[in-house]
């Protein structure tokens, strides 16, 4: 199964970055980026048969279509900005972490605009 | 699934922390800090090559 894979992978890196931490922090840093690199690169091909689901479920919508790519983007977004942010706050560096996630929400906002404007055509025409 | 790489880094990290210490016991402190960084560059190149490597195919996957 792959889940032994990714927890295995998880516990080595975290004892090898515990083991760096007091002599080399930097290299332990990069050591835990690498960690967490590794593991979503493991993931990421699995999400294929999500994406093929979602495909054929906004093909069935008759309406706007494109409203699952959107989604898309905005985990995609999610998930690098948490991944970074995560990292940095994991060694102290709170701040950025908090700048790193802050830009991912903006992000987020900036591309469902589409979708607000969208919302708010569809109730200016059911209002008589 | 390469878990290499880690080890790699990981030898490289002890390497670097065990010639800081045997240059600070010398009292070259300014080689130790050279050499701290010369390992951390070479951490890094490798880094970047799969933070590269993952998020094209993050690209690609979620076709941004």
């Amino acid at each position: 199964m792959d889940i032994y894979r990714i927890t295995a992978l998880g516990l080595i890196g975290a004892v090898l970055c515990v083991t760096l931490k007091k002599e080399c922090p930097q290299i332990a840093m990069g050591i835990s980026i690498l960690t967490s690199v590794l593991i979503l690169m493991f993931i990421l091909p699995r999400f294929e048969t999500v994406f093929d689901v979602l495909e054929r479920i906004d093909s069935m919508l008759t309406g706007e279509s494109g409203y699952v790519r959107l989604i898309l983007k905005i985990v995609a977004v999610g998930y690098i900005s948490s991944f970074g942010a995560k990292i940095c706050e994991d060694f102290g560096e709170s701040s950025i972490g908090h700048k790193i996630e802050l830009g991912g929400k903006i992000i987020i906002i900036i591309i469902s605009l589409p979708v607000i404007t969208g919302l708010l055509d569809m109730l200016g025409e059911l209002m008589p | 699934m390469d878990i290499q790489i880690i080890f790699r880094i990981a030898a490289t990290g002890i390497l670097v922390a065990v010639l800081n210490q045997v240059l600070i016991r010398a009292g070259r402190e300014e080689q130790a800090m050279m050499t701290t960084l010369a390992g951390l560059v070479v951490v890094l190149f490798w880094l970047i090559q799969y933070i590269n490597e993952l998020f094209t195919s993050m690209q690609t996957l979620f076709n941004l």
